[in-house]
């Protein structure tokens, strides 16, 4: 059923895409009714996505990831996607391996990828990546947290929004200036224990309750120029440009996944409408949102696989395809999630599609306004910056 | 595959584009006056463009998938009409007589038309059907010996100029709506006695020829006729008029893009180019993106369709998926130019027209969604099903 419904499946890594499939289905989608009702994070649930060697997808084996290439992770996501039923935890696997151990990967000094990115692959260590702010700050770059240079100590004062797995992260990654003028954006690595940090009481939230986040304070906060990511504040400053292109290209793999499940679901759902009383007069419109549902996930698939190939590549149009794979998906997203509660209204078991709904809705709070995307892309186009 | 990496390395579409920028120039000449301008096909004709589609045996280049797409969308961008006309002939026609017909008919007329000499159409709706076939009134009654074609066939792409058709007729008289309507593949003659010809006046695509081919007792050889066609053969030929409209959508919305952008670039308000304004930029932001996505969708389905031949809902999605797209885009540009892009001092009030011709042709939009969904829920699309629509809204007759 599912390769009519989803022709061109293969994206050539199969075994791989099965085997995640499988162990969502089995660890991850169980629990995840219960984990959102209860805005809870599970570690142990981590943990075993780390044994799976999901969370180390794309870092070297070295470092106790499973090396793979950005293609290859994706087959990892979709597969994981589909059988997760969760779409809050890949955010949380987003933010994770994205935007925290990727750029410690490619930026971190070696002591730094030693010591940190062994246990970020297992989910020992579960890191943040504290970068939003509150809209009222007086920003440069959207960013107003200040890192200032103390003798061999950095002192960061600034508060980061949003930041998701902020109640209970070991390490933040947090962004931060170290010059105002000219603005240079550095990243800086902040253990939770650090005095200075406050992390508040999350706020209850209508969707990604399974990947909770909290506001992170930071006052007169001092580390160690160790904790510089990176050797110095070139590598530093293009921290948050990668964690961003990187967010941009894979964050929402796995969502292609769950979108499939949902058509695939949704097609069970009309199959057995005959024997539901509903009005026969809306199925042929639910018919033809079947269809667009179909063509979303197929026009999503193909743009995060190239968005994937060419951030692997180190493609100069990798930015942009990475913008585009971000803006469309989520908006596919917005109308497959809905089209799929549409069709499935009188159902009894409306919980994934409920949730999936408020999840994908939510995100747009969370992740980069789409307006940022939408500059990305047209700075491309009218060859500016 | 990424596309770009494609173009920078093709010798063929780097002329090609030199073509097109010629056919570009002409195009705004060919619709006010409602004609293809030779210069175009002879044009044409010389790039090769016509060959890309078939294999070297009947005298094509055998082009790639991707090559072909991408040339394709570069004609379609220069000249929606001129498109249309050439690969309503090359493609549609061309593959339904390599596909369905022996090779006697290659020689005949498929050698013709691929060689620019000769001008193919494909001919099946008609003036009261398009998407049920089943409805078709055209019959070619068997006269002993040869047949008879008698009957109207409307909407037909090239009608005016097409030297010879492919007519989809019935050969069974009309049973009732659930019987099998016994349609049948006739290669006419369109020079042959009793064929007449009307234009039909149109929105866009006017540089294209579109009208009525009238049969009236035109005599048909019995080796000019394939009954029972294959119906997986059928549906491979079906595929590339969808891949037809999707390419000419894409290209469209590309020209369309390319207008806003120079159009926002150099027109100033408040002091500074409206690419400033954050509504205008994030709008050419939309378009690009949705013309980026429809290409990769489409590219995929003919690279499909290459490996294995046909790629049935895949050609089928690409198509509703870009030519709604076309629209939008182009709606888009539209905006951008805001009073300027309602006068024909630019290019994008054509390009509107021009790009709405995409979402009925072929299949409909919304007969395609309905074939794609029906299979996989069980639902039969052929047979009508009656429903009660009033006692759900709470009404009575």
């Amino acid at each position: 059923m599912a390769a009519a419904a989803h022709p061109s499946v293969s994206t050539g890594h199969d075994d791989r895409l099965a085997e995640a499939e499988e162990f969502a289905r089995r660890e991850v989608a169980p629990s995840a009714p219960a984990r959102d009702r209860e805005s809870r994070w599970d570690p142990e649930v981590f943990r075993r996505m780390g044994a799976a060697g999901l969370l180390g997808g794309p870092i070297p084996q070295e470092y106790g990831g499973a090396g793979l290439s950005a293609p290859e992770f994706f087959s990892l996501q979709l597969g994981f996607g589909r059988g997760c039923e969760d779409l809050g935890l890949t955010w949380s696997w987003a933010v994770h391996s994205l935007q925290c151990a990727a750029p410690i990967w490619r930026l971190g000094t070696s002591e730094q990828r030693e010591r940190l990115l062994p246990e970020m692959c297992s989910g020992e260590t579960v890191a943040a990546f504290a970068d939003r702010e509150p809209d009222d700050a007086d920003t440069s770059n959207g960013i107003a947290t200040r890192a200032v240079s103390a003798g061999d100590r950095w002192r960061l004062d600034g508060v980061k929004h949003g930041v998701i797995h902020a109640p209970f992260a070991d390490l933040f990654v947090c962004t931060a200036l170290t010059s105002v003028e000219p603005p240079v954006v550095s990243a800086f690595l902040v253990e939770r224990d650090t005095p200075g940090v406050t992390v508040l009481a999350p706020a209850e939230t209508i969707g990604v309750r399974t990947a909770p986040a909290a506001t992170v304070v930071m006052r007169s906060c001092e580390v160690s120029h160790e904790n510089l990511l990176g050797s110095d504040e070139a590598s530093s400053g293009r921290a948050r440009t990668l964690a961003r292109l990187w967010e941009r290209a894979l964050a929402r793999g796995p969502w292609v996944g769950l979108l499939e499940t949902l058509t695939t679901r949704a097609i069970e759902r009309l199959r057995s409408y005959p024997g539901l009383g509903r009005p026969a007069a809306s199925t042929q419109s639910l018919r033809a949102a079947l269809t667009d549902m179909r063509i979303g996930v197929e026009v999503c698939r193909r743009l995060e696989l190239r968005a994937a190939s060419l951030l692997q590549r180190g493609d100069r149009d990798a930015h942009r395809a990475a913008a585009v794979a971000a803006l469309r998906v989520s908006e596919y997203a917005r109308s497959i999630t809905g089209q799929a509660l549409d069709i499935n209204a009188d159902a009894d078991d409306q919980e994934l599609t409920a949730r999936a709904y408020r999840d994908v809705t939510f995100l747009s709070c969370l992740s980069e306004p789409h307006d940022v995307l939408r500059s990305v892309i047209a700075g491309s186009l009218l060859n500016l910056g | 595959m990424n596309p770009a990496a494609a173009e920078g390395t093709d010798a063929f579409l780097s002329e090609f584009e030199g073509i097109c920028r010629r056919i570009a120039m002409r195009a705004a000449d060919a619709d006010r006056s409602a004609s293809m301008p030779n210069a175009n096909w002879t044009d044409l004709v010389e790039s090769g463009y016509l060959r890309l589609f078939h294999p070297r045996p009947v005298g094509g280049s055998a082009a790639g998938a991707t090559q072909q797409i991408l040339a394709m969308e570069r004609l379609a961008r220069a000249c929606a009409g001129t498109f249309w006309t050439a690969t309503v002939s090359t493609l549609l026609c061309g593959k339904m007589l390599h596909v369905l017909f022996p090779e006697r008919h290659h020689h005949r007329w498929l050698r013709g038309i691929i060689a620019g000499e000769l001008i193919g159409c494909f001919a099946a709706s008609e003036r009261g059907a398009g998407s049920d076939p089943a409805s078709y009134e055209a019959t070619l009654v068997d006269a002993g010996g040869y047949y008879v074609l008698s009957g109207e066939k409307c909407r037909i792409s090239n009608a005016g100029v097409a030297d010879v058709a492919v007519v989809l007729a019935r050969h069974r008289p009309r049973r009732g709506p659930s019987v099998e309507p016994g349609l049948c593949y006739v290669v006419v003659d369109l020079k042959r006695a009793g064929v007449t010809r009307r234009e039909l006046d149109k929105l866009g695509l006017r540089a294209m020829s579109w009208g009525v081919l009238t049969f009236d007792g035109v005599k048909v050889a019995a080796e000019d006729v394939i009954f029972d066609a294959d119906m997986d053969r059928t549906l491979d030929c079906v595929e590339w008029g969808q891949l037809l409209q999707a390419c000419c959508a894409i290209g469209v919305a590309q020209s369309a893009l390319a207008e806003a952008v120079v159009f926002a670039q150099a027109r100033e308000a408040f002091g500074r180019p409206i690419t400033h304004l954050q509504v205008v930029h994030a709008r050419l932001a939309d378009m690009w993106a949705e013309i980026d996505a429809s290409r990769l969708l489409t590219l995929d389905a003919a690279s499909t369709k290459a490996t294995e031949g046909k790629a049935r809902d895949l050609v089928a999605m690409a198509k509703i998926q870009a030519t709604e797209m076309g629209v939008r885009v182009v709606d888009d540009a539209m905006r951008t130019l805001a009073g300027w892009g309602y006068s024909s001092a630019h290019q994008v009030e054509r390009l509107y027209r021009d790009v709405l011709a995409n979402i009925p042709a072929g299949l409909t939009n919304d007969r395609l969604r309905e074939l794609l969904a029906c299979p996989l829920v069980g639902a039969d699309p052929w047979t009508y099903e009656p429903f009660d629509w009033l006692s759900a809204a709470g009404l009575r007759i």
